[in-house]
């Protein structure tokens, strides 16, 4: 379902073209607000629980009867939810009332605009454009603009820390994420979402599937290049110098509450879904099941989609609850001392190899 | 449809330009930038450039505005909210607007545009990357090693004196 | 530049041993699961071994106990608590109706209709148990352990269970001994004569 189809076919019900083009935004924007929702309850659900069974509790568990978060907590989200909507909206007084009103939703905006681009199987896709990977690298820079903007009108030097502070890491770590997707279309030859899974049918090296991470060793690499950079661009755990609890009381989100402190929330796990999810495309076959032409139908698709995705926010996840924050400059040797050199080689590596094996 | 859509974004570029210009405070002006790109990025898929509309955001929304706020960050008035600007020389300033105005708008009407049927090209970036590799590959490379330079020269500048 | 990539090995190798670890944590959760379920789940109670003798030792007052059994009504404790958290209502009840008598014996006089103790305002000053005639008002705990187990959770969902009502005296119990109002016995004092 791409939302030219709906266009033209909007078009013939209805005789003014911006009625159709609107309504066809809509009907694709809507459902995917209401997924990222969905996704995210689920989402604080599994944090909430993967944490606590990490550290050898049960996180939140309802057994007696009333408002007691349900059975095995399942209500925990949504009671979570619930509060931060009713919550008092603060505004401080000497903050800049406009910007801090908008840094939110410029924030989700760019978490939002780049699933449009996603993929979830043979059909299911908001547009697929001639750029696909492209636009989401560039949309999701529009977040950095949303969290300088929330840090500088906050007016709270701990939030203008944080500000500084993210937007010099995700923009550091934004080069070895691109470098990194520079591989896969190294090797696909195209920059559209759905050519580049098309790319990884059938198998390699005889038994592997054709994913782009298992087509020789540079690739591997590649992936994890990635995978670490997309999650110190979701500023989570190891690399949450931004918010980092123990110095910058809360970073960026200092002043913000209820409401707007939700829209982050949200738009970090949208970010979370994005980075997961292009590393599912980019490097992990998409919607291709595992075992090549087992399970290959379209509403499988989504399940491997949604499994491969599931997977790689599970091991976000646990990075966070198991390695200690790293220090400002540990951050920033990390991105400049390992990661872009070895997205370096890793192109020059995919060339060579490329070249010698020719495929 | 497309004409609605043109109007809308043609006048939030046009309109976040005139903030970006006409605000006091410097970081307003800053975040109308952000608009404005954004805007001009708008344009560009009208021109069936996505590649550039792709670029644009990246480049501009992602790499130089950040650098921009970056720069009002980290002045020593940065404890300040109100960090203003003012305008000066404004007469002359109109004249010389007014100037560039008609004549690029002269050039506009007075040049015979290339006009080429409308058809939506099938792939930009493939004939992009084919072109930088093949015809304008000196150019390319002269950026690259201009940008090299540029790295290195800042590198140094930054770096303690030992 | 062999410091480099043996830092880098070293870094790869102990992130994969903690991740070993959060892992194995996560699937052993079962064994290895350290939260009690607080209201459901229990500690069991640790025996008391505090250097005194239990009788001495009158410092535990850990919930305020009566035994409706033994009381006569007579409304002291509620005269006696300084906030007021004890209320007794009695009636009287018809000549000649026997009530039983407490443990120790007295004969009780009055039906005992309401008593309600809330916990919620009790201050545990233990003034109310001084004036009981009949003991039958005390601290659980301590000396009287043997008379109520200790009850020192008394955890509750809702904060009006916390207001405990020891009186067992059914409606129909009422009934039978309400004295019938003094207008009714005009009448058949009338109608008789």
């Amino acid at each position: 379902m791409t939302v030219d189809v709906l266009i033209d076919w909007l078009a013939n019900l209805v005789d003014f073209p911006e009625l159709a083009f609107i309504l066809a935004v809509l009907i694709c924007a809507i459902p995917a607000f209401l997924f990222i929702a969905v996704y995210a309850l689920v989402a604080i659900y599994g944090e909430l629980k993967i944490s606590s069974f990490m550290q050898d509790k049960v996180g939140p568990m309802g057994q007696g009867p009333g408002l007691h978060a349900g059975k095995w907590g399942l209500l925990q989200p949504v009671a979570d939810a619930l509060k931060l909507l009713l919550k008092e909206d603060i505004i401080p007084a000497s903050a800049d009332t406009k910007l801090f009103i908008l840094a939110p939703f410029i924030v989700f905006i760019g978490a939002f605009i780049s699933f449009a681009a996603l993929p979830f199987n043979q059909n299911l896709i908001i547009a697929d454009m001639n750029i696909g990977v492209f636009y989401i690298l560039a949309v999701s820079s529009l977040g950095v603009i949303g969290l300088i903007v929330a840090g500088w009108s906050s007016n709270n030097k701990w939030s203008l820390y944080g500000a500084m502070r993210s937007s010099a890491q995700i923009v550091s770590y934004e080069i070895p994420a691109a470098l990194s997707i520079v591989v896969v279309i190294m090797l696909t030859g195209t920059l559209s979402m759905q050519g580049i899974i098309q790319h990884q049918d059938g198998l390699v090296w005889g038994i592997l599937p054709n994913w782009i991470i298992f087509q020789n060793p540079f690739t591997f690499l590649a992936f994890f290049v990635f995978f670490i950079s997309g999650v110190s661009e979701c500023n989570r755990t190891p690399f949450d110098i931004p918010e980092a609890e123990s110095e910058l009381v809360a970073g960026t989100f200092t002043e913000y509450s209820g409401m707007r402190y939700a829209f982050f929330f949200l738009s970090e796990y949208a970010n979370m879904f994005i980075v997961s999810g292009v590393a599912a495309v980019g490097f992990l076959g998409g919607w291709h099941s595992p075992i090549p032409g087992f399970l290959e139908a379209p509403g499988w698709g989504l399940f491997w989609f949604l499994f491969k995705v599931g997977m790689l926010i599970f091991v976000m996840m646990w990075f966070r609850w198991t390695f200690p924050r790293l220090r400002v400059d540990q951050l920033m040797n990390i991105c400049w001392k390992v990661l872009l050199p070895m997205a370096l080689l890793n192109i020059f590596g995919v060339g060579i190899w490329t070249v010698l094996a020719g495929r | 449809m497309s004409s609605v859509l043109f109007w809308i974004i043609a006048f939030v570029a046009i309109g976040s330009a005139f903030i970006v210009v006409l605000n006091k405070n410097l970081f307003y002006s800053a975040i109308a930038l952000v608009f404005t790109f954004m805007g001009v990025a708008g344009l560009y898929v009208f021109l069936w450039a996505d590649f550039m509309a792709g670029v644009q955001v990246m480049i501009y929304v992602g790499g130089i505005l950040v650098l921009i706020l970056f720069g009002i960050m980290l002045t020593n008035r940065i404890s300040s909210v109100n960090i203003s600007h003012s305008n000066y020389h404004q007469g002359i300033g109109a004249v010389i607007v007014i100037g560039i105005f008609f004549i690029l708008g002269w050039m506009i009407l007075e040049t015979p545009w290339l006009r080429i049927v409308e058809q939506e090209p099938t792939q930009t970036v493939g004939k992009i990357g084919r072109l930088l590799m093949t015809e304008y590959l000196l150019p390319f490379e002269v950026a690259s090693v201009l940008l090299l330079a540029a790295l290195i020269g800042a590198a140094m500048l930054s770096r303690k004196a030992n | 530049m062999s410091k480099y990539f043996h830092d880098l090995w070293s870094a790869i190798f102990s992130s994969m041993v903690g991740m070993g670890i959060t892992l194995k944590h996560m699937f052993l959760i079962r064994k290895g699961n350290v939260t009690l379920q607080y209201p459901e789940e229990k500690w069991p109670r640790p025996e008391r071994k505090i250097g005194y003798d239990l009788k001495d030792y009158n410092v535990i007052r850990s919930r305020l106990h009566h035994n409706i059994d033994d009381c006569t009504g007579c409304n002291k404790c509620a005269r006696a608590c300084p906030v007021g958290c004890i209320k007794v209502e009695t009636m009287k009840v018809p000549k000649g109706t026997d009530l039983g008598t407490t443990s120790n014996d007295t004969i009780k006089r009055l039906l005992v209709t309401r008593f309600d103790i809330d916990m919620t305002e009790c201050m545990y000053c233990n003034l109310c148990t001084y004036p009981c005639p009949e003991e039958c008002i005390f601290m659980t705990g301590g000396p009287n352990s043997s008379k109520h187990p200790l009850d020192y959770e008394y955890s509750e969902y809702d904060r009006r269970n916390l207001v405990f009502n020891f009186a067992k005296v059914t409606q129909e119990e009422i009934d039978k001994y309400t004295i019938p109002p003094p207008e009714e016995q005009q009448k058949d004092e009338v109608e008789s004569s």
